[in-house]
């Protein structure tokens, strides 16, 4: 699928809004200045988003929160940091004395929700712009390599065998601390959301 | 609560869909252990289960129509009204305890103290029916005694991965190094700003190590028989815990401003050899729990210590004997020389002018042959001497090592009194770059070793090959043999093998340090196999200057 210009841009100044939303509300959480990138779209064959997220987060365990929403736009979100980050930005928000290097349960619930609040504030943008309503899933926690839940998805959906991967890194300034969020759409929900685009002209 | 009872099992009226959806709920909430509760779009609480009026005060009668924002006024507060709003978006919101604390306000007229201190965790999501929301579900969770868990669980973790440190750091031998780690370690542990290692030496205690975080610790008073660790190790058993110095003025602590202080014996093999020593300006800083982890620390970091210091007697050792050895050496070296030139002079004059008679000529032979065997002696420990200072230079000039054996063979065997040597010599020149003294040395050592150690046999093999660029020389004997468990020490300084001390072989042990450490030198290896009562091979390994192939040379 090729999508043309005015298509490009408007999905990207869409997905701008909708990602600095997520970056203002971490910054809210943590207090600290959040550096985020200019995301990435891409319509890519399913199967290639393995190769491309293996540039960005390495063999390293990865936590990932991971929400499902449906409705006229549905697919996977995706809020990815590298254990030691998780570990990281959770110690920064609780106020525990006895800071860990490992994610327990309490945690994790406090990185699902950090994911849930983030993954929320970015999806429920294109719900608002585009007027369509979006139903989210409970959010899950994932500790494993990234790979397997990947599949898990591509094995899951039938018709997915492009989608639209958005991409962005984001950039905790006072404590290194960055990640990912990382958007996938089946095409017949990109077909609804370029269509929504058109609307909007 | 009775009457809430009975009013709960009063049955909803069921006038629409909306209405079935919050009965099947109702029934299905009160089969959970958490908190469920349920509301419209407006947020008037449309259920709420058991588990709730257990745990808030508020029973179903009480709150049921009534709005949310009403019953809980402080939700408003902590900003959770945004929280379901959107969820009447369509948003699930995940609440957890480590951010919010304590997501239920609980009423303050409630008796029991323990439920204020509840931690829950929530999960808010909307209620969909036919595409459309039609209200919000609420179900907390009772975290409290798995966050007690999980703390606790740290705390063992902590714990254990100090003890592994500190068991693992005794393997460094290193005792400054050891007892750093071992201060840092326990104060991490603990949680404490000063921990302190204090030995015992001559009687006198010093501070060995101490933790580096601005606190002070007055030298002065390690002095004084009151200062805690001078008080534990005359105790000598388990430990003293002071929670509050201020209320006593028996015992003193290392930092004037300390508050509470502890101190542990280090004992080994019942003896003390000092105290682990903790403090914190804070009053009852530890626990019984942590009291317990210390003594686990001290008994450990006790071993530890002591090993440390015979790791470092021992070296100590070896260098004043390696010092001596090497003064001695070069003190006896002069004088010998002098005797031995002395009487090669005696011998020689005595022979040309038959100035000795028959029996005189003996006994010089006598002094001769034994003030060689004492030169031979000497210069053996110089030369390890000089090893161990890495003093022994190897020249490197090419040479033919058959002549070089052919030549060594013969000296050695008219040396020999009863012994022969069976030489398998190829016949090409084996040219190698090396100390050609040094390798006649090494060979000398090998043949004259396989004599000494076969008293009951006369043969010696002597069996040179090539093997592609590398020329292999076996020195085979069929006497004493080694035993297998002294076969990994034969190539050490002062090493000797049991069987031959209990044969009265002499020798020092240093032969075989010093030639092994001269192949090493060329590049080349050595090794020995050994079978008891059965004999001995050597195999000396050394590079070729060119590779031999069918008698030819070829670069």
């Amino acid at each position: 699928m090729i999508l043309n210009d005015y298509q490009q841009d408007a999905l990207s100044e869409l997905i701008n809004i909708a990602f600095s939303r997520t970056a203002a509300s971490l910054s809210d959480l943590t207090g600290q200045r959040v550096q985020l990138n200019a995301p990435n779209v891409k319509v890519r064959p399913l199967n290639e988003l393995t190769g491309i997220l293996d540039d960005a987060v390495s063999q390293e365990d990865v936590a990932t929160v991971h929400q499902v929403f449906s409705g006229p736009l549905s697919g996977d979100a995706f809020l990815l940091l590298s254990y030691s980050d998780a570990v990281k930005l959770t110690n920064l928000l609780t106020d525990i004395p006895q800071q860990s290097n490992r994610l327990d349960a309490s945690s994790g619930e406090v990185l699902t929700e950090v994911g849930n609040i983030l993954l929320n504030a970015s999806l429920s943008i294109f719900g608002n712009i585009l007027k369509m309503h979006i139903t989210f899933a409970v959010p899950r926690l994932h500790l494993d390599a990234i790979h397997a839940l990947l599949e898990s998805i591509m094995f899951d959906s039938e018709e997915v065998r492009y989608a639209m991967i958005v991409f962005t890194s984001f950039h905790l300034r006072d404590s290194s601390i960055s990640g990912y969020l990382v958007v996938i759409l089946g095409i017949t929900s990109l077909e609804a959301l370029i269509q929504s685009i058109e609307e909007l002209r | 609560m009775n009457n809430i009872t009975a009013k709960r099992s009063t049955p909803m009226d069921i006038d629409s869909d909306k209405d079935l959806q919050f009965a099947t709920l109702h029934w299905l909430q009160e089969l959970t252990d958490q908190g469920v509760l349920t509301t419209d779009a407006n947020l008037c609480i449309r259920g709420w289960n058991r588990w709730l009026e257990l745990h808030s005060g508020y029973c179903t009668a009480d709150v049921l129509g009534h709005s949310l924002l009403e019953v809980y006024p402080e939700l408003e507060r902590r900003r959770l009204d945004r929280s379901y709003q959107q969820a009447l978006n369509g948003q699930i919101v995940m609440l957890s305890q480590r951010l919010h604390r304590y997501l239920l306000p609980m009423p303050p007229t409630i008796p029991h103290a323990n439920f204020t201190r509840m931690l829950q965790s929530a999960q808010i999501a909307p209620l969909v029916s036919d595409g459309n929301i039609i209200g919000t579900v609420t179900v907390i969770e009772d975290v409290t005694e798995r966050e007690a868990r999980e703390h606790e669980l740290q705390r063992q973790i902590t714990i254990l991965e100090g003890l592994h440190e500190v068991s693992r750091a005794i393997l460094s031998l290193d005792l400054p190094q050891y007892l750093q780690q071992l201060v840092e370690t326990t104060a991490n542990i603990l949680r404490v700003p000063l921990v302190a290692v204090v030995l015992k030496q001559h009687n006198q205690l010093r501070i060995a190590a101490s933790t580096h975080t601005g606190y002070t610790i007055d030298p002065s008073r390690i002095r004084l028989d009151s200062n805690i660790a001078a008080q534990a190790i005359s105790k000598g058993q388990s430990s003293i815990y002071i929670g509050n110095l201020q209320s006593q003025n028996q015992i003193t602590a290392l930092d004037p401003t300390s508050s509470s202080a502890m101190a542990t014996p280090l004992i080994v093999e019942n003896t003390v050899i000092g105290a682990l020593v903790i403090e914190s300006q804070q009053q009852h800083a530890l626990n019984t729990d942590d009291q317990r982890q210390v003594v686990l620390l001290a008994s450990q970091a006790a071993i530890g210590i002591y090993n440390a210091q015979l790791y470092q007697n021992a070296q100590d050792a070896i260098q004043v004997r390696d010092s001596f050895l090497s003064i001695a050496s070069h003190e006896l070296k002069t004088p010998l020389t002098s005797l031995l030139g002395s009487a090669h002079v005696l011998e020689r004059r005595s022979r040309r002018e038959g100035s000795m008679n028959e029996r005189d000529l003996r006994t010089l032979q006598v002094i001769l042959r034994q003030a060689n065997r004492l030169n031979d002696m000497v210069t053996s420990l110089l030369d390890s001497s000089r090893l161990q200072k890495g003093q022994l230079n190897i020249e490197r000039i090419p040479f033919d090592l058959r002549e070089l054996i052919l030549r060594m063979v013969h000296e050695a065997e008219s040396l020999f009194d009863r012994h022969h040597v069976v030489l398998d010599l190829p016949d090409q020149p084996l040219m190698i770059e090396g100390d050609e003294l040094r390798l006649e040395q090494v060979l000398q050592n090998l043949v004259q070793n396989a004599a000494k150690y076969s008293p009951h046999k006369d043969t010696i093999y002597v069996k040179v090959h090539t093997e592609a660029d590398k020329v292999i020389i076996e020195v085979i004997d069929e006497g004493i043999g080694i035993p297998r468990e002294a076969q990994p020490m034969l190539f050490s300084q002062f090493f000797r093998a049991e069987n031959a001390k209990t044969q009265h072989i002499n020798g020092f042990g240093v032969g075989l340090y010093v030639v092994k450490e001269i192949v090493k030198q060329h590049n080349g290896s050595i090794s020995v196999q050994s079978e008891e009562n059965q004999g001995s091979t050597f195999r000396v390994q050394l590079p070729l200057m060119y590779e031999l192939t069918a008698g030819k040379r070829s670069s």
